[in-house]
């Protein structure tokens, strides 16, 4: 993210991620990367990682993805269509908690080994300590 | 629940509730936000059969939601937040809005719930000019309030003939001016750049003091440099103005009248 000091119009643009869960639904959680442009337009998510929030939607699809763990991912038909660049979901079978949703995130936006490692270990797996 | 079965009838049979958790149900109801998402509302249920208050509450998911894109994170903005609850009587506990009902008022409460969720929801597609005139507002209050000691003056003008080069308020007394301008836009900072200049080249005995609304994401680099070549002494928010303005004018030698 652009610190202070710097000029937006010098700073090539920025990626930025968020996690979020609710205290009363866990299983309702949203892992997303943002992009935020340098040149005056909105920033856009990604790609969102959600949680089963059981969300019907306007047409009452009753399998509709929100039932699920479900991804959203950022199209530019969406775009183009002035929706939300992320509004497209698509149910997902590879994570089924929070802590799954992270490794499967942290996987599909390419970030390096050793930062993923660093910054969001495993947790699905004990350390038993003699493993180093 | 009798009152399930009557709130049934008045929702004319569309609506649903799921369990989402013991004594909590989620109203599935043709009510949605802007972009096609269901609102998110659920009633907590007490444990007796025939409870005589019910919770309607919305478990934190409005500002959940809203977070995707829109942060109530300044001052102005917390305002209009708690604004919208109070203006419809929702109340606010660790994130979650909720109202307390009886259950024969439920079903204009659940409604009367779901308008202050999608305004809430909605609060990103308020208008920047809305957000930003409360800057000046809050200025405003600040100076002619908590700066009340230094004689402030609205609207003042350094140069009779000159009414194009009005100072936002002016503060001390005649040995000791400052001409201070709030300035939340290149528009802005460049009109104050000129009138500062022009009070200079006249020869004004004063010093100028700039308050941004934000100096670092407001204004382009070249107002940035303008405005601080013209400026003497400039605060890069409202917090930082209300933090350090008292300290500011002591140093420049401002007498506060005792009242």
């Amino acid at each position: 993210m652009i610190t202070a000091g710097e000029n937006q119009a010098e700073h090539p643009g920025a990626f930025s991620m968020f996690l979020r869960q609710n205290e009363d639904f866990p299983e309702n959680f949203s892992i997303g990367l943002k992009y935020h442009p340098n040149d005056g337009r909105s920033e856009i998510i990604l790609l969102r990682c959600n949680g089963k929030h059981g969300m019907f939607n306007k047409t009452g699809v009753p399998d509709h993805p929100h039932f699920d763990f479900h991804v959203h991912r950022a199209t530019e038909v969406a775009l183009a269509a002035g929706l939300r660049a992320e509004s497209r979901a698509e149910k997902c079978e590879e994570f089924a908690s929070l802590e799954e949703a992270l490794q499967y995130f942290v996987v599909a936006i390419n970030l390096e080994q050793k930062d993923a490692n660093k910054h969001f270990p495993k947790s699905t797996q004990a350390d038993f300590g003699f493993m180093q | 629940m009798q009152f399930l079965e009557e709130l049934k009838a008045e929702f004319n049979r569309r609506v649903t509730f799921r369990e989402r958790r013991p004594h909590v149900l989620q109203v599935v109801a043709p009510l949605f936000h802007e972009d096609g998402d269901m609102i998110d509302i659920y009633l907590d249920l007490p444990k007796e059969p025939e409870p005589k208050t019910i919770r309607i509450s919305d478990h934190g998911m409005t500002l959940m939601r809203l977070s995707y894109s829109y942060d109530i994170d300044t001052p102005t903005k917390q305002r209009i937040f708690r604004r919208i609850l109070s203006e419809n009587e929702v109340l606010e506990d660790r994130g979650r809005l909720y109202v307390d009902t009886e259950p024969a008022e439920i079903y204009p409460a659940i409604l009367r719930f779901a308008q202050v969720i999608a305004k809430v929801g909605s609060m990103q597609a308020f208008k920047r000019e809305m957000v930003q005139s409360l800057f000046y507002e809050e200025l405003g209050e600040f100076v002619e309030i908590s700066l009340s000691a230094y004689s402030p003056i609205k609207s003042y003008l350094p140069i009779e003939t000159r009414d194009d080069l009005e100072v936002d308020w002016k503060l001390g007394s005649k040995d000791r001016e400052v001409f201070l301008f709030g300035v939340k836009d290149n528009s802005k900072a460049r009109l104050a750049a000129l009138a500062c200049r022009e009070f200079q080249m006249k020869q004004v005995d004063f010093k100028s003091v700039i308050v941004h609304e934000d100096f670092e994401n407001g204004l382009s680099r070249k107002d940035q440099t303008r405005i601080t070549a013209a400026a003497d002494k400039q605060f890069t928010s409202l917090a930082n103005f209300r933090e350090n303005a008292e300290s500011y004018f002591r140093r420049e030698g401002l007498t506060p009248v005792v009242q």
